[in-house]
């Protein structure tokens, strides 16, 4: 899958999905897939975030989640109206990588002596920490109830009127889907690029072999920090994304680590260390949460007639799904479903040279 | 410091390398003892001993793995840690005040603060200079002790913290291969799930950051008027018109009236944002110059493969060459850092005669490339055909260095090495 493959993909499917809603509506069904699939873009912008990480750099961040909470949160502080800032949409979305960027390195700079197991208990601690400041910075971030309304994607009432064909709602939906997907395939793009110049082979020589890649001149600190700082920026532009598409910045236990977990589900279920893999693994895992559970639920509900039984309500049951794909995915294909080449070489040979 | 172009040779009389008085004690253990070596530049020297006499050790203390007990390295008359600079110092004093920054609002309360500069007004009445003059009358209603104390404490932890990382990673690695010393590994450490050419090009970053790859006419053309600003105006255009809708929203609100001069930019955003992906599928890297770069630097990387025999393998994964291909391919791995001085740590281990013999050759062709060369070796074949000086280590001490002649002849050497009967060759 070639990067201009991906962007002819995104190019040939985006206007199909607007015909599913209204079929659905026919049916009966409310489907609202294009609002769904902006949460399956926002989140294949996390997974892929995760990737650099974990995945080129082989740093095991558990703490994704804090930073697409700042993301959000920032967005939320820049645009909404109590404030005066009132950046917009677009420029939220190029303040609040940067503000994601910058956490990135202050929390990164000081971990990065830290190797594997302990780099996930600091980053794990960050999250938590994090997620308890902003429900307790009350005055700033409104706790619990979060900051809202986060306005919307804003574009000139002509595009609008063209792109809604005069519905306001259905142009908000797709304006939202639209600039989420070119987001996305911005973000695959570039990563796609970088993972063949030289800041892509000083990732992987960094996790094949640093005390190796360090006295050939690369420097491991600054790499390190280099990929955490990108990972995140990447999370906070999934956050104010996020933080749009719901125009509220949330309750801040949606920055919780089940929500990391979730997303590093998503990635080592796709392949860890390949782009396909992390898109493929949130569109599997997300898709799943939020566009096939609703219908399964939907399905028992009209089969069962009351569901108010957590049991019988199907997305009760989602984690232990995750958990079973996940135990299931490690014992038969450790590399994940679309694994990079290299890491799967790298997965295999271990046991070899133990 | 030479960082690119052909390695320089300094006049004979200051060696290339100079060791003094290192020690190296792990605990208890003294595994090199106040060992002097000297290296001239454009020699072949070579450090021999019996196992475990901290050859290795000696190695891994010059080239920065090991933080030596005491003692000097310097390269070309230079000590290879990190000189303390102003700016150094400027880095610790910024960290400090940053620190001492958060500290003081955490003393005011960040969120008491962001409450009283930014909510106690409607969002129409804020301006910039009423903020800074609300925060410094929050402040004065503050604790002004406790705000001074957390100030000092906050300072203090981030200018200490600062240097004490500074002084920790003076001697690093990189920092060391950074001045113009290369190795090779004992036990050999390629990637090896990385191609022959690609594990190349990654000792050849610092020059493809700075684009100082290739040489002569083909460096000139890498260079030529295209670095580095072709990042500045593929990005530039999306975030002015950004910076420009940010700054509307800023003092209009999200209401704007006349939606002309934001329809244009936004159209100009996405139109450059689009443009500029379509031109990264295209040439492959984020900037047209480093393209230009990675181009030549491939080339080189290319000939240096020739020089040690591996250009047929260039696209092969590394752990699929045999052993002796591995070892010369470390040998191209740090010649592509363009070193002033190679260290080859035991280069002829696990090879047969007729690869010892290539191996000798291919030495003495770094060498005239004008590479300095130190190499441990236990094959006395080898030491003794390619060295001009030789240093020997028998328990972490040095107990002789000549010309292979004098080794040779060394009664002391003799006792403790080479055994009674002059043998090993």
């Amino acid at each position: 899958m070639t990067t201009e493959s991906l962007l002819l993909i995104f190019a040939v499917l985006s206007p199909i999905f607007p015909v599913f809603d209204l079929a659905g509506e026919a049916a009966g069904l409310q489907l609202h897939l294009d609002q769904r699939l902006v949460t399956i873009f926002v989140y294949g912008i996390l997974v892929v975030a995760l990737n650099v990480q974990v995945g080129y750099a082989g740093l095991l961040q558990l703490g994704i989640a804090a930073f697409f909470g700042i993301g959000a949160m920032a967005t939320g502080v820049m645009t909404v109206d109590k404030y005066p800032f009132h950046f917009g949409f677009w420029g939220a979305l190029v303040c609040a990588p940067l503000v994601a960027a910058v956490a990135g390195v202050v929390i990164g700079a000081p971990t990065l002596r830290l190797r594997g197991d302990y780099l996930a208990i600091v980053t794990i601690g960050f999250g938590e920490v994090l997620r308890t400041v902003l429900i307790n910075l009350e005055n700033i971030t409104d706790g619990p109830r979060g900051l809202n309304p986060v306005p919307e994607v804003w574009t000139p009432s002509w595009l609008r009127d063209w792109i809604g064909a005069g519905d306001a709602g259905e142009a908000n939906l797709l304006v939202m889907y639209y600039t989420a997907l070119l987001v996305l395939v911005a973000a695959v793009v570039v990563l796609k690029v970088i993972e063949n110049t030289r800041i892509g082979r000083a990732f992987v020589a960094l996790r094949e072999d640093e005390l190796a890649a360090a006295c050939m001149g690369l420097d491991p600190g600054r790499i390190k920090l280099m990929a955490f700082a990108g990972g995140a920026a990447l999370s906070g532009l999934a956050g104010c994304l996020y933080a749009t598409n719901l125009t509220t910045t949330a309750d801040p236990t949606n920055y919780d680590f089940n929500n990391a977990v979730m997303v590093l589900c998503c990635l080592i279920i796709g392949g860890l260390g390949s782009l396909r893999g992390a898109l493929l693994g949130a569109a599997l895992l997300i898709g799943f949460d939020n566009v096939l559970s609703p219908l399964l639920d939907r399905a028992i509900q009209v089969a069962v007639g009351d569901a108010s039984h957590p049991l019988a309500r199907f997305s009760s049951w989602r984690w232990f799904l995750f958990g079973f794909a996940l135990i299931f995915m490690m014992r038969l294909r450790p590399e994940g479903l679309f694994p990079a080449r290299r890491v799967a070489a790298e997965l295999h040979d271990e046991p070899e040279e133990a | 410091m030479s960082t690119s172009g052909t390695p320089l040779r300094t006049s004979s009389d200051s060696p290339l390398l100079r060791v003094r008085k290192l020690t190296l004690r792990f605990g208890g253990l003294t595994a090199v003892s106040e060992v002097d070596l000297d290296v001239q530049p454009g020699e072949i020297a070579a450090v021999i001993g019996p196992n475990g006499a901290g050859k290795t050790s000696l190695f891994n203390a010059i080239t920065g793995i090991y933080e030596p007990t005491s003692g000097e390295v310097e390269l070309d008359g230079n000590d290879v840690r990190l000189p303390m600079t102003g700016k150094v110092v400027a880095g610790w004093l910024a960290t400090g005040l940053a620190s001492s920054l958060l500290f003081l609002f955490i003393a005011a309360g960040i969120d008491a603060t962001w409450k009283a500069v930014v909510k106690a007004h409607p969002p129409w009445e804020f301006t910039i200079s009423g903020a800074f003059s609300d925060l410094f009358a929050h402040f004065a209603t503050g604790n002004a002790l406790l705000m001074l104390l957390f100030s000092l404490v906050g300072f203090a932890i981030g200018a200490l913290g600062a240097r004490a990382v500074w002084l920790r990673s003076r001697r690093t690695p990189q920092g060391v291969a950074l001045q113009g010393v290369a190795r090779t590994f004992q036990n050999i450490r390629l990637f090896h799930h990385m191609g022959v050419l690609e594990n190349v090009l990654v000792a050849m970053d610092r020059h493809l950051r700075r684009g100082t790859v290739g040489s002569g006419s083909a460096a000139k053309s890498a260079l030529d008027g295209r670095f580095p600003h072709g990042a500045w105006l593929d990005l530039g255009l999306p975030a002015v018109c950004v910076v420009a809708m940010a700054g509307l929203g800023w003092t209009t609100g999200d209401g704007v009236d006349d939606e002309t001069l934001p329809s244009i930019l936004l159209l100009v955003m996405l139109g450059a944002a689009l443009a500029w992906l379509v031109r990264l599928t295209r040439r492959g890297t984020l900037t047209g110059s480093s393209r230009v770069v990675e181009a030549v630097a491939r080339q080189e990387a290319m000939e240096l493969l020739k020089f040690v025999g591996l250009d047929k393998r260039a696209g092969d994964l590394a752990n699929s060459l045999a052993y002796g291909e591995q070892r010369r391919l470390e040998v191209a791995r740090a010649l592509a850092t363009r070193p002033k001085l190679l260290l080859l740590d035991e280069p002829a281990a696990g090879m047969n005669p007729s690869e010892t013999v290539d191996l000798m050759a291919l030495v003495r062709s770094i060498r005239d490339r004008g590479v300095t060369v130190l190499l441990i070796e236990h094959h006395m074949r080898v030491v003794m055909g390619i060295s001009d000086h030789i240093t020997v280590l028998v328990h972490g001490k040095r107990i002789a260095h000549g010309t292979p002649e004098e080794i040779r002849r060394d009664p002391k050497v003799i006792e403790a090495y080479l055994g009674a009967d002059d043998g090993g060759h």
